[in-house]
């Protein structure tokens, strides 16, 4: 807690001949964050054409398996990975495999598809002979007509309204029927020497026209009944075919999985191959490591190599600025969660203190403060848990909110306040609502104490980080602290009347604000660098003094901002009233209503506002005090299908 | 009150888009890529303006030999980056304009996966033809490339908007072999569905959507009539099937005029009456040196109005739509500027070619946009 997990950087030099089972092993034990940035320039980064193809090639297979699997209709299972697996030579036999079952169900495809279109047809045929029904001429005489120019078939239902203004030069009628998918069967007739237009006319609307199955040309009384036995026949071949993807599903289902997972898990390895360094034929591995890990790393390396390897374990460096270590955080699981509302501020860089703990503790602190009702916290606490356990969604924020839900409830003890009921539970505390002024003291009391620890872990960064100016003569290092505790300490002893010696406190102050005053300069004289005035005298001590003021600004804002907290268990209390007076107006079951809606408008809406608060509180003031962010998470490269470190 | 309202809707999208209009060329950069002696030195030149990222991506390599094609693509991926930039801070439906818009690479792009696998191209070297994507595109770019035929394409698109816009016309591509067929479809869809969201905005979004937007769809309308009577030898009925009949400005009538016989100035003055500034500049030219005149002139129509459009109140659609308009017309400024400069053309052969000097000076720049 409160430390990220200690790093250890590693340079592991193999041969090429190595390469592959290392990064097996590495992979299977997925506690490698790999870092190309650290490759020093004189090994080849992008040398790896050979396993940059492989790569591409595992990657078609990859999803060349895919599209079989889905063709097929198998579910994929994610989870697992493939025990034995050799990325130079696995591409043959899978491609080998998959082109063999690729030719079963491309012709399987190809039979499906001319089978459904066959029964679209005959559907489309069987309508329109239906529709010919009533008039007593045959099919073969409508072809040939000698007067009228007759075109049945389909057009795309979208280009219908369309072909209609497009015909604007010559008499015709176009006459829709039935619709089938995404066509429309039509009937369009025109005379006999207006005809090359209407069928340009057809074809630019993507007209298909109706292809009767051969022999068909009699009456449609006569031809509708062999119409649909065709019809029947083409279903039953669309259903033989369904059983036979069952069939091929059943027998290549499996074999097809396994190798999905071995094409992926052979695409993993051979993208990271291809972007480790080359010189030569030695090959070089860099990354970064959980220091607990080390041993195990460096077993799995010796092993896979026949302890040929180098493997070179180094510290990070001190003082940096922490941004090249990839960041993991050590917290207990019920505060994981919290660590999603620090991250959406900043991640922790490596030489940072990690916020969490302390973010979880003041968060739901601040928040049940402000929502101090039994009812309300604990209706929102229910509210988390049911969003905790709903699949989808951001898993981290139900807790969240539940925990933030329960301190609102023990607030609600506190405040003896249940649905802003106060005649029912005993206050314990305070009623905010009755004593404003205590409830507001205690808001600015419990801001300057969480001022204070921003302050101390301010100091514990910069003494982390070997930054000793920051340490000692900035805003929020030693010179800052002991000038903010003077005023704090100066305006609580004027507030309640307490003397204190005038002389010591104006010292203090003006001795403090002195040396944040020059602290530029002093900066600059504690890490011996020259000339100690930048700029001069002048514009440094101009910009100086105006960051002075603004500091002396900060230090009242900051403190004064967490009036907040008792403004809003105030507000919390008016609207609760307010919601029991309105239902006070009403009887029966429609004061009940009034009071859950009420309850409800609390929970969502002023539960969101206080939320925004407790999280403006945390990343402006607290944070504000000792926390950048800017780090990123350590992500070790793993094969996929298995579990996450 | 509008304004009231849109302000806060389009605050941090009109943030976004003000930062990156900061970064378009300057005049004086401008002229420093133009008067560059060949397109080595215009290239290092461009590497020291906003776009040096891109060109790093491109290689240092690259830069002392550059290759046009590939210098090209990157560009056309940095507007296709560019349109998306804003999206996130987007409200609703403009949201899914602007979206929209960017649908516009994926149309392209299937349009060289269609040529490339209907010419039997390796899958490689289609996909290095092109705009990359990322992630936004939920594609299968690499399966499409790697498709055997046309309908196999078709088919790998089942169950998408494209795949549902070019089915219809597969049987006719079955029989006569044209892609045509299946561009013309694609290109309708895509149209229409943008014309959709235009009109289904409100208020100002949908006047300022119209002001850009919907006189894109309408010049792209007319000009596609003109093209396929003067071009392709069309029949009317064709010509209308092959074309939006309806628009902001343009609807059936005006279609039906240009398929049978109007001149581009004639329908153009009807339809834009006294909006296209140059328009009496058609009357000295014959219909098909017309069309690409009127061409050209659409693109600096587009550039002036942005222009105007960033000179005035800063928090709505407009602003937004505006930098697309001067992102776009740069990068094909950018590209024109390329094509002249590896062709060996001096400065003052390119300049007529470049929208933004053509419509700064107003005068005749922009000529061969087409």
């Amino acid at each position: 807690m409160f430390k990220p997990t200690s790093m250890r950087k590693v340079n592991i030099f193999v041969s090429e001949d190595h390469v592959v089972p290392v990064t097996i092993a590495l992979a299977r034990l997925r506690i490698l964050h790999l870092d190309e940035g650290e490759i020093s320039e004189e090994w080849e980064t992008s040398a790896g054409a050979y396993w940059s193809r492989r790569a591409d090639e595992y990657t078609s297979l990859d999803r060349r398996l895919e599209d079989l699997l889905s063709t097929l209709g198998a579910a994929r299972k994610e989870h697992g990975q493939p025990e034995d697996m050799a990325p130079r030579e696995d591409a043959r036999n899978i491609e080998d495999q998959v082109s063999e079952v690729e030719k079963m169900v491309r012709d399987w495809q190809d039979r499906k598809r001319e089978a459904e279109a066959t029964e679209q047809r005959l559907e489309l045929a069987v309508e329109g002979t239906r529709l010919l029904r009533p008039l007593d001429v045959s099919i073969d005489a409508l072809r040939e007509l000698q007067y009228l120019h007759l075109a049945i078939g389909t057009i795309p239902w979208d280009g219908l309204a369309s072909l209609e203004k497009a015909i604007f030069r010559i008499p015709f009628a176009v006459i829709p029927t039935v619709e089938q998918k995404d066509r429309v069967l039509i009937f369009a007739a025109s005379t006999q020497d207006n005809a090359p237009i209407l069928d340009l006319a057809l074809k630019s609307a993507f007209f298909e026209p109706l292809r009767l199955p051969q022999g068909v040309g009699g009456s449609p009384d006569e031809e509708l009944e062999g119409l649909e036995q065709r019809l029947e026949e083409a279903r039953e071949r669309v259903e033989a075919l369904e059983d036979e993807r069952r069939q091929m599903l059943e027998e290549q289902g499996g074999r097809l999985s396994e190798l999905w997972r071995l094409a992926r898990a052979d695409a993993t390895v051979t993208d990271m191959v291809s972007r480790f360094g080359r010189h030569g034929e030695t090959r070089l591995i860099v990354g970064w490591v959980p220091e607990h890990n080390v041993d195990e790393l460096v077993h799995a390396v010796r092993e896979a190599t026949d302890d040929e390897a180098d493997v070179e374990i180094l510290e990070p460096r001190k003082g940096g600025s922490g941004l090249s270590v990839p960041t993991l955080l050590e917290n207990p699981k019920f505060l994981k969660p919290f660590e999603k509302l620090v991250s959406t501020f900043g991640f922790p860089k490596y030489n940072e203190i990690d916020p969490t703990p302390l973010v979880a503790l003041t968060f739901v602190l601040m928040y049940g403060m402000m929502f101090g009702d039994v009812g309300h916290g604990l209706l929102l606490a229910l509210g988390g848990l049911w969003l905790a356990r709903r699949h989808g969604g951001p898993t981290w924020l139900g807790p969240v909110i539940a925990a933030a839900g329960l301190s609102g409830a023990a607030f609600g003890v506190l405040y003896g306040s249940l649905f802003g009921r106060e005649d029912i539970l005993p206050q314990l505390w305070l009623n905010p609502f009755s004593d404003i002024m205590s409830i507001l003291i205690a808001s600015i009391v419990a801001g300057v104490v969480l001022l204070c620890v921003g302050f101390v872990l301010s100091l514990a960064s910069a003494w982390r980080a070997r930054d000793w100016g920051d340490l000692l003569f900035s805003d929020s290092g030693v010179a800052g602290f002991a000038l903010y505790l003077t005023l704090a300490g100066g305006g609580a002893a004027l507030l309640q009347g307490v003397a204190v010696p005038t002389l010591p406190l104006a010292g203090l102050i003006v001795g403090t604000g002195a040396v944040i005053l020059f602290r530029a300069p002093l900066n600059r004289l504690t890490a011996g660098q020259r000339p100690i005035l930048e700029k001069g005298w002048g514009e440094d001590l101009v910009q100086s003094a105006f960051e002075l003021f603004e500091t002396f600004i900060s230090y009242f804002t900051n403190s004064l901002s967490f009036v907040r907290l008792g403004a809003f268990a105030i507000a919390h209390v008016g609207l609760s009233r307010v919601v029991l007076i309105l239902s006070e107006g009403s009887s029966g079951w429609l004061q009940w209503v009034i009071i859950l809606i009420g309850a409800l408008v609390i929970v969502g809406f002023e539960g969101l506002i206080v939320g925004i608060q407790t999280l403006r509180l945390e990343y402006y003031e607290f944070f504000g005090k000792f926390f950048q962010g800017g780090g990123h998470a350590f992500q070790p490269f793993g094969l996929p299908g298995g579990e996450e470190t | 009150m509008s304004n009231f309202l849109d302000a806060p809707r389009y605050a941090a999208a009109s943030a976004r888009v003000r930062g990156r209009i900061g970064r378009l060329l300057t005049p004086a950069q401008w002229e420093l890529l133009l008067e560059a002696p060949d397109l080595s030195t215009m290239v290092q030149n461009l590497s020291t303006t906003a776009y040096q990222p891109l060109l790093e991506q491109v290689g240092r390599a690259a830069m002392a030999q550059p290759d046009p094609s590939r210098i090209e693509r990157w560009l056309w991926q940095y507007l296709a980056t560019s349109y998306r930039a804003p999206l996130p801070f987007m409200p609703g439906a403009t949201k899914d304009l602007v979206a929209w818009l960017w649908r516009r690479f994926e149309v392209d792009n299937l349009k060289m996966v269609l040529r490339g696998v209907e010419r039997d191209i390796p899958p490689g070297r289609i996909r290095d033809t092109l705009v990359p994507l990322g992630d936004a595109s939920g594609l299968p770019w690499e399966s499409l490339s790697e498709a055997s035929t046309v309908p196999d394409v078709v088919s790998r698109l089942a169950g998408r908007f494209y795949g549902r816009a070019l089915e219809p016309a597969l049987d006719r591509y079955r029989r006569e072999g044209l892609l045509f067929v299946l561009e013309i479809r694609l290109d309708l869809a895509y149209a229409r569905e943008l014309l959709n969201l235009v009109e289904g905005l409100r208020g100002r979004d949908r006047r300022e959507a119209e002001r850009f937007t919907g006189t894109l769809i309408d010049s792209q309308n007319v000009l596609w009539a003109f093209r396929y009577r003067l071009y392709h030898d069309l029949s009317p009925e064709e010509i209308l099937n092959y074309t939006l009949q309806r628009g902001v400005r343009v609807n059936t009538r005006i279609l039906r005029e240009i398929a049978t016989g109007a001149s581009v100035m004639t329908v153009l003055e009807e339809v834009w009456d006294g909006a296209l500034p140059d328009l009496e500049r058609l009357a000295r030219h014959r219909d098909q040196q017309a069309l690409v005149e009127a061409e050209a002139m659409f693109d600096r129509y587009f550039y002036r109005q942005a222009k105007k459009t960033l000179k005035g109140y800063p928090l709505h659609l407009g602003v937004i739509l505006a930098y697309l308009v001067l992102q776009e017309t740069e990068i094909g400024d950018l590209v024109s500027l390329i094509e002249g400069k590896a062709s060996g053309w001096p400065a003052d052969r390119i300049g007529p070619y470049l929208v933004s000097l053509g419509a700064e000076a107003g005068a005749p720049g922009g000529e061969g946009t087409g």
